[in-house]
């Protein structure tokens, strides 16, 4: 195999190998995740947007890239209209995929969104050094060009806002149900099916969106995953403070947790290299109950620092980090993974019931 | 990858899934939490699914509430330890509370994220049995697994295809004749594999191979690829570039697949990868992906990566060849060897590095020895391990014969086996250094010569002496080894196409009938004797030893003959200068010997004589080995104080028309070994743990030949004497009718009279069929066939030798049910230990002179 792209990483290494998507060079944070199927998820995944993902699984691609098929008018199996991530980066791409439900190759794909992507390369020897080393930024370029690091392709500081659909947009699921406000951070589809097919009525709005002044007749708040820094989106997090003086229900994922925790007067932080993975354990505090979950954060809440009125619900059975936070009088809880699955494990959708519940009695 | 329709041990079979997007992997996976639920599973359970590939829809198979078959595949898989696991969460542990053994930071909660793909390929001993369909399907036929490990599926089957050692560099097509490519792929069989790659070459379509096969087409372009690259190699010219080499070597092609295509040698290749710097590493399987740092010292090779990933001690190393594949002739008695071997090298304060590829054995549990390399077994991996462990050096001889075969050509490139010489195993495996030796120190050996095709076949005839042995070489036919008795078969064998060549000579051997085998294991250092066991087979020679009832300490052997065996084994020892395990293998007639063969390994009988006489024979080679013999070794072979019966486990059942009947091939799938206060209960018990029943309903008695006949009149009237009626075929039934028996004629198929054996079979008032096929018969007669094969198919109990029945007929009428007694090992232990201490007083030992009346091969 001849070497045309490489992957150029902060601390000098420089990991060749061949381009198989778009042939546009890219800078950005290097990360990697373990799952081993559901690329075309993670891929649509608007947490990843900024960031060049390396899939530890070396054979990806196999099953091609399906055909969408709507689903509550929202395209199954992709979370976002478009390939969210920055490049990817796999050991092997198959370009001779086989699926009933594919329509087109992973590398057709990814050319055709503008993403570059390289193949060929050793993602283990690379997942050792991000996972020693911490997530370090990354260049995806030709083999032959010359000269440091160019700076980030995108605003990392600005990454929800790039994220974040414009426009208010309704979804009904019964005329006579709960209405709440989903706050698009860059949130996955799946969230919204998940909320839906409970019988909630989901109106999505921007992230900028003004919910205190004009709370569309919704019973409650929903604040979805999306990528980067809880701390980079302040007004999000003091506009969450305010409506948390009210008694309405509130949840969130992934960075909706981190930016719950924030907005109830907690503390985030960023961990060395992130949980990306469809594999981590986590234990319910109350019940003692475990759980495996998909994952993808590179920053956590601080379970030293949690605000005050807040108990730690969730905890992650490896390394202790926190997983989930909840008010211990108030409708407010927020967890660290994703029961909206998609990629992973699907069992924590219990968390959707618990919350509809609580919505349903408030 | 075999759909559904092949039984899950017969199929290839991969992880982690390759085809299965998010939606359908998760669909199965809440079926499956669902499942466990509902029943309560607390331990392990396996389920099987069918999925439909052209939608979702899917049905569950069965569910398996038990560590099933898959279990240890999977764990070998994954790193998962499920059994010791399960066990912990039987003892009343949560998940939780259990650490991930892999990489002890994290809990043993989670689910294994797997960064490389693993192939299972079963292996096959069909060719080993006469008669038996060839196909495969919903009930198991395979006798062993490989698991190849590589981060590519390609690199992974072809690693898996050598591994399961049927004479391929890897996919490969030509090696394989097929009457029809077609319905080769069509009809699920052994050779289906090469049967895909044998049509892709010819340019067959993978579209064309899915239709005819049904296995997904992402499986198929895999296989695609190799043969893409096969031919790039043959265009690409010499020497190879860099990175051709290394995408090849990532592709799974071997030195010896590559050289073979490029028209070099496998030492070319290798001399151009060292120059090139194409080396593999060792890679963990640490059960997270990298995500966590790991302890573990599960490990393979790759080449993905330039980063070695072993964390090495200071300590001396030996590196193991464990046993690769099971396979009929070489089972888990070699993993028994290997992990006793592990297990002294490690006392011995070695750090010890074991090589296997078999996901079935103990060995590559990555918690017996200190690294766990699973791999194949070949000289180049061996070479390319050796260069990165740089060990003291290597133990080929307790893994059986794959691992022994290595000797020389590891020696030969420097490598420093531990034990016997090179040299020495060579001149025990050559047949005609072997000869001569034996020639030289006055050994004596069955007449034997090796027939290229071109010497005149009366003449050997002439100076062998009907019958003969004939062994073609597997390499060119795969023809099993058969028993020929007069010219004219000889002549009609050797003439088949393909059997005989001068550069595959036919080895043509006298085969000496009526004579006592004798079977002798044993441990030398620098020539010494250090330790030895006598085994004595039931069967007459011509048996296969593998498939012999064998018997210690001997009941039946003259003084004179053990002298003379263990004179032998001595001379042998101190010849081939032999340091280590070894095993030889002699016949006896009227106190002469003669030596069969001399194996310097640990033979399919060590750990059987280590449990029966109590001293771990692995244990003192090892120490030999390593150069640290123990002292005062006791040596427990003729004086203990009770009988010890190793019985074969046959498989008949399994093998749709296999003929159930004993031969020079072995066909055995396991074996049981029991203790017993004498010959009667020893045999009694191991018969019975090979699913035997003392019959209560009658006998039937088909004995073929007069003087098999008349040998068993004795045991006949025992049976009348335990009053089970007796039923007889025409010629048996008139035979014992002479002498005074009551007998039930029944009728063979070919004389279309009523009642027929299969008829009286059928009626159920038969439970034991004692069958002795006429010696001389080359092509076995069909109505011996059909009552062994009806008698297999209904379970009842057969026996087709003429030593085994009667002894085993003296047995039944010497002792009953009752009388057999089930006692701890340790029972009989402490009684050897009793023994040993009576031997020291006595000059003598108990149990080396002929029972009064006993004859030696007696016929």
């Amino acid at each position: 195999m001849r070497t045309d792209w490489k992957l150029v990483l902060e601390d000098g290494t420089v990991w060749p190998g061949r381009s198989f998507g778009a042939s546009r060079p890219v800078t950005g944070e290097v990360v990697f995740n373990t799952g081993m199927t559901g690329y075309v998820e993670a891929l649509s995944d608007p947490s990843y947007r900024g960031q060049i993902l390396v899939l530890t699984y070396p054979l990806i691609g196999n099953y091609g890239v399906p055909r969408a098929l709507l689903d509550t008018g929202l395209p199954h199996p992709f979370e976002s209209a478009a390939v969210q991530v920055l490049g990817l980066v796999v050991t092997r791409s198959e370009p001779r995929y086989a699926h009933h439900a594919a329509s087109q190759s992973l590398a057709t794909w990814l050319a055709e969104a503008g993403v570059p992507a390289v193949g060929g390369l050793d993602t283990r020897g690379l997942t050792r050094r991000l996972r020693a080393l911490g997530t370090m930024r990354g260049r995806l370029c030709p083999a032959d060009e010359a000269g440091a690091l160019a700076e980030d392709t995108l605003d990392m500081g600005r990454l929800v806002p790039a994220v974040s659909r414009p426009g208010v947009h309704r979804f009904t699921a019964r005329p006579d149900g709960k209405t709440l406000i989903l706050v698009d951070c860059g949130a996955k589809h799946n969230i919204l099916r998940s909320l839906l097919s409970r019988g909630v009525n989901v109106v999505r709005v921007p992230w900028d969106h003004d919910f205190l002044k004009d709370d569309l007749g919704a019973g409650g708040l929903f604040l979805s995953n999306g990528p980067g820094d809880p701390t980079r989106v302040p007004e999000l997090v003091e506009r969450i403070r305010r409506y948390l003086q009210s008694n309405r229900p509130v949840f969130g994922i992934c960075l909706g947790h981190q930016l719950l925790a924030l907005a109830a007067g907690g503390r985030t932080y960023r961990l060395p290299y992130g949980h990306r993975s469809q594999n981590q354990p986590v234990v319910d505090r109350l019940t003692g109950r475990g759980y495996i979950t998909s994952q993808n954060h590179g920053y956590g809440v601080d379970a030293a620092r949690l605000p005050a009125g807040f108990y730690e619900w969730f905890v992650n059975a490896n390394d202790g980090t926190n997983e989930g936070i909840r008010h211990a009088r108030r409708p407010w809880m927020s967890v660290q993974f994703h029961p909206e699955a998609y990629p992973g494990p699907v069992e924590t959708g219990v968390l959707f019931d618990e919350f509809v519940q609580v919505l349903n009695e408030a | 990858m075999d759909p559904m329709g092949v039984h899950t041990g017969e199929s290839i079979v991969v992880a982690p899934c390759q085809t299965l997007d998010n939606h359908e992997y998760h669909l199965l996976r809440q079926v499956a939490l669902r499942t466990i639920r509902h029943l309560g599973i607390i331990g392990e359970c396996n389920i099987q699914y069918a999925l439909d590939p052209g939608s979702d829809t899917y049905r569950v198979i069965e569910v398996n509430a038990r560590l099933s078959r898959s279990s240890a595949l999977a764990s070998k898989a994954t790193g998962y330890p499920l059994a010791y696991v399960a066990a912990k969460l039987a003892l009343g542990r949560s998940l939780l509370e259990l650490q991930n053994t892999v990489t002890r930071s994290t809990r043993a909660f989670f689910e294994p994220a797997l960064d490389y793909c693993v192939v299972k390929v079963p292996r096959w001993d069909l060719e080993k049995f006469s008669e038996v369909t060839t196909t495969i399907g919903s009930s198991m036929k395979s006798v062993g697994e490989v698991m190849a490990i590589g981060r590519d599926f390609a690199e992974a089957l072809q690693k898996a295809l050598r591994m399961v050692q049927v004479g391929v560099c890897g996919l490969e097509g030509e090696t394989t004749v097929f009457q029809s490519v077609e319905e080769a792929i069509r009809n699920p069989n052994p050779y289906r594999i090469f049967a895909i790659a044998n049509a892709l070459r010819q340019g067959v379509t993978v579209e064309q191979i899915h239709k005819w096969s049904r296995i997904d087409p992402w499986f198929l372009n895999q296989c695609a690829r190799v043969i893409d690259l096969e031919r790039e190699i043959a265009a690409a010219g010499w020497p190879l570039p860099e990175e051709f080499l290394r995408t090849l070597k990532q592709t799974g092609f071997a030195d010896a697949q590559i050289g073979r295509l490029a028209g070099r040698s496998e030492e070319e290749v290798r001399a151009l990868r060292r120059e090139l710097r194409v080396t593999p590493v060792r890679r963990q399987i640490d059960t997270l992906a990298a995500e966590y740092p790991a302890e573990t010292n599960y490990l393979y090779l790759n080449y993905d990566g330039r980063e070695d990933e072993a964390r090495a001690g200071k300590a001396p190393r030996v590196l193991v060849l464990g046993s690769g594949v099971y396979r009929i002739g070489s089972s888990v008695e070699f993993d028994w060897c290997s992990v006793n071997a592990v297990r002294t090298c490690r006392a011995l304060g070695y750090e010890t590095i074991v090589l296997n590829h078999n996901p079935e054995t103990v060995s590559t549990d990555f918690d017996v020895c200190d690294r766990l390399v699973f791999d194949e077994i070949s000289l180049e991996t061996v070479l390319d391990l050796v260069d990165l462990e740089r060990p003291e050096g290597v133990i080929v001889s307790v893994g059986g014969q794959t691992s022994n075969n290595l000797a020389v050509q590891l020696a030969r490139a420097g490598v420093r086996i531990l034990g016997t010489s090179a040299a020495s195993i060579d001149r025990a495996e050559d047949r005609h250094k072997f000869s001569s030796l034996c020639d030289e120190v006055g050994l004596d050996q069955p007449r034997w010569m090796e027939y290229t095709g071109e010497q005149d076949l009366a003449e050997v005839a002439a100076r062998l002496g009907f019958p003969v042995l004939v062994r073609p070489s597997y390499v060119l036919s795969g023809a099993a080894m058969r028993v020929v008795w007069d010219q004219k078969h000889l002549e009609s064998f050797l003439r088949r196409a393909a059997l005989v060549s001068p550069d595959h000579p036919v080895v043509i051997s006298r085969f000496e009938t009526g004579s006592k085998e004798i079977e002798v294991d044993a441990v030398a250092d620098h020539g010494d004797l250090v330790v030895w066991a006598i085994c004595e087979h039931i069967e007459n020679a011509g048996v296969h030893s593998g498939d012999a009832t064998l018997v210690i300490p001997p009941q039946k052997l003259y003084l004179e003959t053990v002298r003379r065996v263990k004179q032998a084994t001595r001379l042998l020892a101190r010849s081939l200068d032999i340091t280590g395990p070894f095993n030889i293998q002699f016949l006896a007639k009227n106190n002469r010997i003669k030596v069969i063969e001399c194996n310097l390994r640990a033979s399919r009988s060590a750990p059987f004589v280590s449990k029966a006489t109590n001293v771990n024979f692995i244990d003192v080679a090892t120490r030999v080995m390593l150069g640290q013999p123990p002292r005062g070794v006791e040596n427990h072979t003729l004086d203990l104080d009770y009988v010890v019966v190793k019985a074969p486990q046959f498989s008949f059942s399994r093998l749709t028309g296999a003929d159930p009947t004993l031969g020079v091939e072995m066909a055995s799938t396991g074996e049981v070994a029991c203790f017993g206060e004498d010959l009667h209960e020893a045999l009694l018990k191991s018969l019975a743990a090979t699913g035997f029943r003392r019959p209560r309903r009658g006998v039937l008695l088909s004995i073929g030949g007069d003087k098999a006949k008349a040998a068993f009149l004795k045991a006949a009237e025992l049976l009348r004497r335990m009053h089970l009626p007796l039923y007889g075929t025409a010629g048996t039934a008139l035979f014992l009718r002479r002498h005074g028996l009551a007998v039930r004629q029944v009728h063979k198929e070919s004389e279309g009279l009523s009642p027929s054996v299969v008829e009286t079979l059928f009626t159920g008032a038969v439970d034991l069929v004692i069958n002795i096929p006429a010696e001389y018969s080359d092509q076995e007669s069909r109505d011996g066939y059909v009552i062994r094969r009806t008698a297999v198919d209904l379970g009842i109990p057969l026996i087709t030798n003429s030593q085994l029945a009667r002894v085993a007929v003296k047995a039944l009428a010497a002792r009953s049910d009752d009388q057999l007694l089930a006692l701890p090992w340790s029972a009989y232990r402490q009684e050897a230990a009793l023994g040993a201490a009576r031997a020291a007083e006595r000059p003598a030992p108990r149990g080396c002179a002929a029972p009064p009346g006993a004859m030696e091969g007696e016929a």
